[in-house]
């Protein structure tokens, strides 16, 4: 058979083609390979114990990648398909159900012992329109971590106030408390002052959208007797907003009384030397607790488990991330209060002492927060009328008032689609 | 070896490499279900392949990569963008059509009332696949086929301590490679009871008696919640609404192809069209503000140096240091020279001036920032155009007796000013877009959300439709793309005049 030079390149193409796919194809050939996406701290965190595990569902292995930061991971699952996208995806609860919103997280069914061990509470957290999505597997919620440089921690706000004008004078200290997760952290002072967002039905566990405590009487007169300069009007410095990148390192600088934030920040306080004990931020006069967010972190399975033919080892892994077994091993790893409350004895003192701080949590209702109806939602609310009170020093009542009316309007329409 | 067999082993090699890059993306779209991107990628292939084994095709060699490059990053995006602009394209309603309706069915599967859960073994019965099910609370065993439930009887099946059924009389359980592939048939497996009851396995060892919550009509147009009795019918917008209350949503939802809905939105919604124009304003002020401002310097430092003067290549390297850093880094820079706290300007004022919280502040912020990043290139083009000037004019000006401030005002402004106008308008459209300024220094602030704004004091129009788009957990990407879709109609028409003009100025 005669062959010609351009036979023979042709040839030679399509069988070098061949050769190069052959070198690629068998790398994406992942059948049975669960893709997990984790944040930076959770996939630091589960690295070790998880990366090319074998057992926790037999017959698969699972594959960590971990993203720079949070927002990194959230952008890339934004832009997902099925080509590239993960099977899981640890994440703050409401990515669960905004997945889910969007048809792109898997129902799962609960089996009656995880329905038993889990709160009610969480499990209806990682549900969207009656449907089960994911696992809730621990819970984000702040506390107080208070330098020791500057004495034991106050046992009121009042005492507080004291200890910050002391060593305010001196020099040693240029902010009081901070609320290390900005606005979302900013809650336990609010309630320490007798303010927060929403009351609650005679259930205590029903909002009450139309019962503001936002612009309180006890929270305007409170924060205008301790949180404001009498001179400049403005904030005095013992309340500070600005977050992790603001008074947060303030706070790692020793140059701050306490800091409001979660067990995601113990490593950065301990590897900057403070010391600290953890409890709630005191209330005026000690009686009673403030409050902060509790929310959820969950695990749930994408729709592209299903295009990547793992299902069912997907669901083999949400379930045993919802035993006990999984729970411990995550929490031991991670470090944040599981949501299995029966694990508590065997936690460590420092997130055991998160474990009960979450009991003083206010479930963090999404539909409420994150609702805009009255022009900007609860985050944003509260940065502006921070700014306007405490900054700009338009009044801490005017300010306050102003806020409120919009978010009255946010809560009752997140009660409308809670 | 001869010249042409390396260079054609090297085309082969290379074009050999191209393709399987191309072979894979073509698979990783099909998985996806990307049509669009296989259809082009495998046009993409064949002309590749066609042209550089084709000697005919010559011209097509050199012209191909800068052509595909432009479809890719210029042409799909902008017809990309202006599709999306008439689609109700948001959160919860990203899916296609079918997609979500395969959704709802999935999601209309629920556990059943009773909570019964089975213990299951996979494996095979009269050579099909089939489940060994042992009722979880009563212990009643059954073997469950794609067709029936068979109750089995007491000594037809051997139990465990745990009274699991483990065995039964013709059921073979699967062995464990069996169940590692089982996902392949178990994952559509399911055992019905009833009409509207199902046995449904949860994984490899568990399985619920499930029901489908969702009745969905003939004609695909309305669904009933046979739990709440509540019909949901298609509300023409890419949702099943709720027939007596249009609020009450289920999603997932759809994209639906709703031309006028987002344009006309941004003119009626009073939320949209109230920041939209006022955005607009700042947007065609911040442009023009900037480019003479940058101009007036740049030139001004042309002119300065323009002149005889010890130390003029040193200070000209000076002028130029701002554009040779990167814009993002001077621009953080800025931003913490600004900082009212820790802030530099602050320190040196002593004093507590408010930049990003105070609305013409921060706008003034934002134009001294840019200024800086920009005036060393109208320095450069400035000089360039003095440079170019022809030296007879001015000395027939002299002669006449023309002032110094005659000649600049009369004489070379005009010229440079033809000169460099097509450069202006360029940069105009450059700044109309600066999203990286605005949104490093100010992220479009501040806000004034106490007094129901919803648009920053610096917010540009590709700013607050990033917000849009992006800026909450909720997305709203049809409506982004159509403000996209308007700036770049402004955008477009000022290039089409500048290149208009530049062909202008060429015949003078």
């Amino acid at each position: 058979m005669k062959i010609n030079k351009k036979g023979l390149t042709l040839g030679a193409a399509v069988l070098t083609t061949a050769a190069m796919l052959g070198v690629s194809m068998p790398a994406m050939a992942a059948d049975q390979v669960i893709t997990i996406w984790l944040d930076n701290q959770r996939g630091a965190d589960l690295t070790p114990g998880f990366d090319n595990n074998t057992t926790v569902a037999p017959g698969y292995k699972l594959v960590i990648k971990t993203f720079a930061s949070r927002d990194a991971m959230v952008a890339s699952w934004d832009k997902a398909t099925a080509a590239g996208g993960p099977d899981i995806i640890f994440d703050a609860v409401s990515t669960t159900t905004l997945a889910a919103k969007n048809g792109r997280a898997l129902p799962i069914v609960l089996t009656a012992t995880n329905k038993a061990e889990l709160p009610a509470s969480a499990l209806k957290a990682a549900s969207y329109q009656g449907v089960q999505y994911g696992i809730p597997v621990d819970v984000d919620t702040t506390t107080m971590y208070w330098n020791t440089k500057f004495g034991k921690a106050p046992k009121t706000f009042k005492e507080l106030a004291a200890t910050f004008a002391k060593y305010k004078k001196a020099g040693k200290v240029t902010t009081g408390v901070c609320a290390g997760d900005g606005t979302w952290g900013a809650l336990p002072v609010l309630t320490a002052l007798g303010g927060g967002a929403w009351g609650y039905a005679a259930d205590g566990v029903t909002p009450n959208p139309s019962n503001v405590l936002f612009n309180s009487a006890a929270f305007v007169k409170n924060a205008n007797d301790l949180l404001i300069d009498s001179k400049t009007k403005k904030g005095n410095g013992l309340f500070a907003w600005d977050a992790w990148d603001g008074c947060g390192q303030t706070f790692l600088k020793g140059k701050a009384l306490a800091i409001n934030t979660g067990s995601w920040r113990l490593d950065a306080i301990i590897g900057a030397g403070i010391n600290y004990t953890l409890q709630p931020v005191p209330t005026i006069d000690g009686k009673g607790t403030s409050h902060q967010w509790s929310g959820f972190g969950a695990v749930f399975g994408t729709s592209y488990a299903k295009d990547h033919g793992v299902e069912l080892g997907v669901k083999a892994v949400l379930s045993y991330f919802a035993s006990q077994k999984g729970a411990l091993a995550y929490a031991t790893a991670t470090k944040r209060p599981p949501v299995n409350s029966k694990l508590q004895s065997h936690l460590s003192p420092d997130v055991a002492g998160f474990a009960n701080a979450a009991k003083t949590g206010l479930v963090q209702e999404n539909e409420l927060l994150g609702s805009s109806a009255g022009g900007a939602n609860w985050y944003d609310v509260l940065g502006s009328t921070f700014t306007a009170a405490f900054t700009k020093g338009e009044g801490v009542k005017a300010s306050f008032d102003k806020g409120a009316a919009i978010l009255k309007k946010n809560f009752a329409d997140g009660m409308s689609k809670r | 070896m001869k010249r042409s067999t390396i260079a054609s082993l090297f085309k082969v090699f290379a074009l050999a490499v191209t393709s399987a890059v191309l072979i894979w993306m073509v698979y990783v779209a099909v998985l996806g279900s990307e049509w669009l991107i296989v259809g082009t990628l495998s046009i993409v292939l064949v002309l590749l392949n066609w042209i550089y084994f084709s000697k005919r095709a010559v011209a097509s060699k050199f012209l191909l990569p800068g052509s595909i490059l432009l479809v890719i990053f210029v042409i799909v995006p902008i017809v990309y963008t202006a599709w999306m602009s008439v689609y109700n394209y948001k959160t919860g309603n990203e899916l296609e059509r079918d997609q979500a309706i395969t959704q709802l069915h999935q999601v209309g599967l629920v556990p059943d009332e009773s909570a019964t859960n089975y213990d299951q073994v996979l494996g095979k019965y009269q050579g099909d696949h089939a489940l060994l099910l042992t009722n979880q609370d009563t212990h009643e065993v059954y073997i469950g086929t794609k067709t029936e439930r068979i109750a089995l009887a007491d000594g037809t099946f051997q139990v465990d301590k745990q009274l699991k059924a483990v065995s039964a009389d013709g059921f073979t359980a699967d062995n464990a490679d069996q169940i590692a592939q089982a996902n392949s048939w178990l994952t559509t497996f399911s055992v019905p009871v009833s009409d509207k009851q199902f046995i449904n396995p949860q994984g490899v060892e568990i399985a619920s008696l499930m029901r489908e919550k969702f009745e969905f009509s003939a004609d695909g147009k309305s669904i009933t919640d046979d739990v709440t009795g509540i019909e949901y019918v298609d509300n023409g917008n890419g949702n099943f609404v709720a027939k007596d209350d249009p609020a009450n949503i289920l999603y997932p939802g759809w994209r639906q192809f709703n031309p006028a809905q987002n344009y006309v939105g941004i003119l009626t919604d009073p939320k949209l069209s109230g920041p939209f124009l006022r955005v607009f304003i700042w947007t065609i002020s911040f442009a023009f503000i900037t480019v003479l401002m940058m101009w007036a310097l740049g030139l001004t430092l042309a002119i300065a140096m323009d002149k005889k003067m010890k130390g003029r290549a040193f200070y000209r390297a000076i002028l130029i240091l701002p554009y040779a850093m990167p814009s993002f880094m001077s621009i953080l820079i800025w931003g913490g020279i600004f900082n009212p706290d820790y802030g530099a300007l602050n320190n040196l004022l002593n004093g507590h001036i408010d930049w990003y919280n105070d609305p013409w502040l921060a706008r003034t912020m934002l134009l001294t920032v840019n200024l800086w990043l920009g005036f060393p290139y109208f320095y450069l083009i400035s000089t360039g155009a003095l440079q170019a000037l022809p030296t007879d004019i001015e000395e027939a000006a002299e002669i006449d007796g023309a002032s110094n401030a005659q000649i600049f005002w009369q004489i070379k402004l005009p010229l440079i000013f033809q000169i460099l106008s097509p450069l202006l308008i360029a940069s105009f459209a450059f700044n109309f877009n600066n999203f990286n300024l605005v949104y490093l220094l100010t992220k479009g602030g501040p806000t004034d959300v106490l007094n129901g704004e919803t648009a920053g004091a610096t917010d540009i129009l590709i700013t607050y439709a990033y917000k849009t788009a992006f800026g909450s957990n909720e997305q709203n990407l049809g409506l982004a793309c159509a403000i996209s879709v308007i700036m770049f109609v402004i955008v477009g028409a000022l290039s089409m005049w500048s290149l208009k003009r530049s062909r202008v100025l060429e015949e003078m």
